[in-house]
């Protein structure tokens, strides 16, 4: 069965959904550019939870300090694409 | 030294029976049951909150990462926190004089095996960290305290069905140390898939059910949910606040009896010795004792003990106190029911009256039993917790009196 | 008040069990820790843990079924033994009603919640015995133990996870002291299970390879098992009766952070107010202080907020006063940790020895504590103080001091 694609707005409303479900507000007032910990309040473990429901439903592998490098919406979407496409180079190749 | 003498100034209850103390007292005194046939759990007789939405009293912040028993507590908590005017600022540290001693049996129980299924069935890599904390016993009441601002003394207590009164006492103590100004002390327990399930495989739901304690067609006990929280401090406490206290705790006992982790013993010495002691503790005698509050479940073997030491310690003063099982209505709430027993004598004494047995029919256990609520006059109760594991609990509380 | 003292050790630790060889191990810095056998760690991402491998739990329960509890039973009755043969005292002396137990633990009977899923995934949960209900509560552990010595008085669990040993301890000095009871086992114990493992290394709080409180480049804590259980009586009886007398009970304080479940408040706030409420329920000022057992589990968070705490309270006499961690050598032993470490406590206000904290290679200087670090120390300490942290923001600290004549 061939994996799913995602287009970066898909990602997009996925990650804004992850990050306002672990910090009890809305989707929409998640901004793209707003700072996880400054911002939102993320803390070490909200954060490590986002990662494990990004690693969930896009059924990737990010390691750790790579995603801690990621501090808003946008950062995190890029990394998410970043290794779906590292993903489809492997399975690929 | 005189040790100081330990009052209670609030509670705050959430029970199946009624959300709140003046909804609890009523559904309590009129002799309605919250035990039926479960609407979440197969073939199993309870007595549950249905869906539970703290958000009027806790706010929409901070519930997510509470589990379902935590809710219960935290609400109870706020509850005590708002009678008693002690309620923290949210956006302040907390008094580090006020705290919380909650008994449990459970404790967390589902969170924790909702933790391992995850693990075991999706992978060690996908457990949430969000929800690893809960799998700690002692979470319930650390989370209360995080959400409320709590950071005086925090401890979770664990005596089988007799929690709730270990905790009471265990607060007590420690006021009476000094080693905090105001505790909330009682307990909190939740049905759950894994507490359903235990019942019924150990064969302690009633097959019938209904749950009548002390009654002569008595086949077993309900699951029931919920917490219950008095808040204790000082008698120089609560003067210098201008609070008036409700009610004295005057004597604690417990002992053990334990031969094996199932079953009461028949000769209910633990039992007998518990209720002594808390007598002895409070320097009162039988004949002080106006109104019994039980731990009968439904169990027979457990009641049929009970019965046997209130014989045993009361003698023929026993035909003169009124006694009332109020697990007829909210159930065997485990590590929560001595708390709950314990506000129900509490309203005892307030209005004078044993509560109603609901669902009573007749007894041969020799005591004053009766589905109608039954008016006495004095100012001490006596509640009793027994576990059927051997831990005997016994507290007796006065109606306050300077 | 009577004044209360330990008269009996008995610990089952991943270094060995029996206070005797618990004690030569401790201060000969020996670790404890290894790759993990209790369970496949492939699954995991960590590998190491501090294990008692040479338990045989049918040595220590007689009048019940040993394979009718769980391992933290097992445990806690092994040490509830040697501590009760340790002290010498024959129990059938003191009336049965006036002799009781109080125990701490982080997880309980964990094993019965295993048992649960693996049965349900394997067969549904129609196919979960009834047993596995009934064993899993956790005031079982001091439930066993009554019926194991015949424990007529208060029995209770406090469940305060990792500072749960010091609470239990605290609350049979309690009721000695107020004369409540007469002779208490107290203590705490836990036993290996993957739900706490899976969690740990899940937050990637395990070590790599070894556990290294204070240390510079230190890397996590290491998960372990054990029981400590410690016999107290009054000085009055013990004198009365001549027993060895390992040490005193001189007072203890609780607290809460009241901040998050798992990371300590930055300043230290609870931790810092326990070790006050100790010091001042003892009777003692900071000056007091000989030698601090440490609750210093190896994360780089844990022990730096330790440190904060410390130097907080102790101010200018902070890095003099030696403070070792002998999760170095244990791993944390959860819900047993504290209380055996006020087994080394006692054990060293009776020979003088303060343990090691090894694998130590470079301090940290956001630490700058004595560490005592990977050699034990002759120091005759007078007075220790048994600092104990736990998840949901539970401190608590006890000190205890040198009984002299």
């Amino acid at each position: 069965m061939a994996d799913v694609t995602y287009t970066s707005d898909q990602i997009r409303v996925e990650i804004r959904r992850m990050i306002a479900n672990v910090t009890e507000r809305e989707p929409d007032e998640v901004p793209d550019t707003a700072h996880f910990m400054d911002e939102l309040g993320v803390d070490s473990l909200m954060a490590m939870e986002v990662m494990i429901a990004i690693d969930k439903k896009f059924k990737i592998d990010i390691p750790e300090e790579d995603f801690n490098k990621a501090t808003n919406v946008n950062e995190s979407v890029a990394m998410v694409e970043e290794w779906l496409a590292a993903k489809a180079v492997t399975v690929s190749a | 030294m005189m040790s100081p003498r330990i009052v209670v100034t609030g509670v705050g209850v959430v029970s199946p029976l009624g959300i709140g103390i003046d909804a609890f007292a009523e559904g309590l005194y009129s002799g309605v049951t919250a035990i039926t046939s479960s609407p979440r759990f197969l073939n199993s007789t309870t007595a549950e909150m249905g869906e539970f939405n703290p958000a009027p009293w806790l706010g929409n912040k901070g519930v997510r990462v509470l589990d379902r028993g935590t809710r219960l507590l935290t609400v109870a908590a706020q509850m005590a926190l708002t009678a008693t005017g002690l309620s923290q600022d949210p956006a302040g540290e907390g008094d580090a004089e006020l705290g919380m001693v909650c008994g449990t049996m459970f404790g967390g129980v589902h969170s924790i095996a909702s933790f391992d299924w995850t693990g075991l069935t999706e992978g060690p890599s996908y457990v949430s960290p969000l929800e690893f904390p809960n799998t700690v016993i002692n979470a319930p009441a650390g989370q209360a305290a995080i959400k409320l601002k709590l950071r005086g003394v925090n401890s979770t207590v664990c005596g089988g069905l007799a929690s709730g009164l270990v905790a009471i006492n265990y607060a007590a103590e420690f006021l009476r140390f000094g080693r905090a100004r105001w505790l909330m002390a009682g307990g909190m327990e939740e049905v759950c898939d894994e507490a359903a399930l235990g019942f019924n495989k150990l064969g302690l739901s009633s097959p019938t059910c209904s749950v009548r304690p002390f009654s002569r067609d008595a086949d077993g006990t309900a699951a029931g949910e919920g917490a219950a929280l008095w808040m204790l401090e000082t008698e120089e406490s609560a003067e210098q606040r201008g609070a008036e206290p409700w009610l004295e705790i005057c004597g604690f006992g417990q002992c053990n009896d334990a031969k094996t982790i199932l079953g009461f013993d028949a000769r209910a010495t633990g039992a007998i010795a518990a209720i002594e002691q808390a007598l002895e503790d409070a320097g009162t005698g039988v004949g002080e004792i106006a109104c019994i509050i039980a731990g009968a479940s439904g169990s027979p073997t457990g009641d049929a003990m009970e019965a046997r030491a209130l014989r045993h310690v009361f003698g023929d003063h026993l035909l003169k106190v009124p006694v009332s099982a109020p697990k007829a209505a909210f159930g065997e709430v485990m590590g929560a029911s001595g708390a709950f027993c314990a506000v129900a004598a509490g309203l005892a004494l307030q209005r004078q009256a044993a509560p109603p047995t609901a669902g009573f029919t007749s007894t041969d256990s020799g005591l004053l039993i009766s589905s109608a609520a039954q008016a006495f006059s004095g100012e001490y109760a006596l509640v009793n917790a027994f576990s059927c594991d051997g831990n005997n609990t016994a507290l007796v509380i006065r109606l306050w009196k300077k | 008040m009577r004044r209360v003292v330990i008269t009996g050790i008995g610990v089952i630790t991943p270094i060995g069990s029996g206070k005797d060889v618990f004690w030569k191990a401790l201060l000969a810095g020996t670790s404890g820790v290894s790759t993990i056998t209790s369970f496949d760690s492939a699954k995991y991402a960590a590998h190491l843990g501090g294990e008692v491998r040479d338990f045989d739990a049918g040595q220590y329960v007689k009048r019940q079924n040993p394979d009718g509890m769980g391992r933290a039973s097992q445990m806690a009755i092994g040490a509830a033994g040697l501590a009760l043969q340790d002290s010498g005292l024959d129990l059938e002396s003191i009336p049965r009603r006036r002799r009781g137990v109080s125990m701490g633990t982080t997880s309980g009977e964990p094993v019965f919640v295993e048992r649960y899923n693996d049965i349900k995934l394997a067969s549904g949960e129609d196919a979960v015995p009834a047993e596995v209900f009934a064993c899993y509560p956790c005031h079982v552990i001091p439930t066993h133990i009554a019926i194991e010595f015949d424990l007529g008085g208060p029995s209770i669990m406090i469940p305060t996870a990792c500072a749960a040993g010091n609470y239990a301890i605290g609350y049979g000095y309690d009721l000695i002291r107020t004369g409540r009871a007469d002779v208490m086992l107290c203590g705490g114990a836990d036993a290996f299970s993957r739900i706490p493992y899976q969690g740990f290394a899940r937050l990637g709080a395990i070590a790599p390879e070894r556990c290294q409180p204070f240390d510079k480049n230190r890397k996590g804590m290491v998960p372990g098992e054990g029981s400590g259980m410690l016999l107290l009586e009054s000085l009055d009886a013990a004198l009365g009766r001549g027993a060895k007398i390992y040490a005193e009970i001189l007072g203890y304080g609780v607290s809460c952070d009241a901040h998050h479940m798992t990371a300590a408040h930055p300043q230290g706030d609870g931790a810092v107010r326990a070790m006050k409420s100790a010091i001042k329920e003892s009777g003692l000022s900071t000056d007091d202080i000989d030698y601090i057992s440490a609750h210093g589990t190896g994360t780089p968070t844990n022990d730096r907020i330790e440190s904060i705490a410390v130097h907080a309270l102790f101010g200018e006499r902070a890095p003099l006063v030696p403070m070792s961690s002998i999760k170095s050598m244990l791993g944390h032993t959860m819900g047993a940790a504290s209380a055996i470490e006020a087994a080394a406590c006692a054990l060293a206000l009776d020979s003088g020895w303060i343990p090691p904290t090894i694998n130590h290679d470079e301090a940290d200087p956001d630490c700058g504590l004595d560490i005592v670090p990977n050699t034990a120390r002759l120091t005759n300490p007078k007075v220790v103080l048994n600092n104990s942290y736990a998840f949901g923001g539970n401190n608590a600290a006890m000190c205890l001091g040198r009984y002299e004549a």
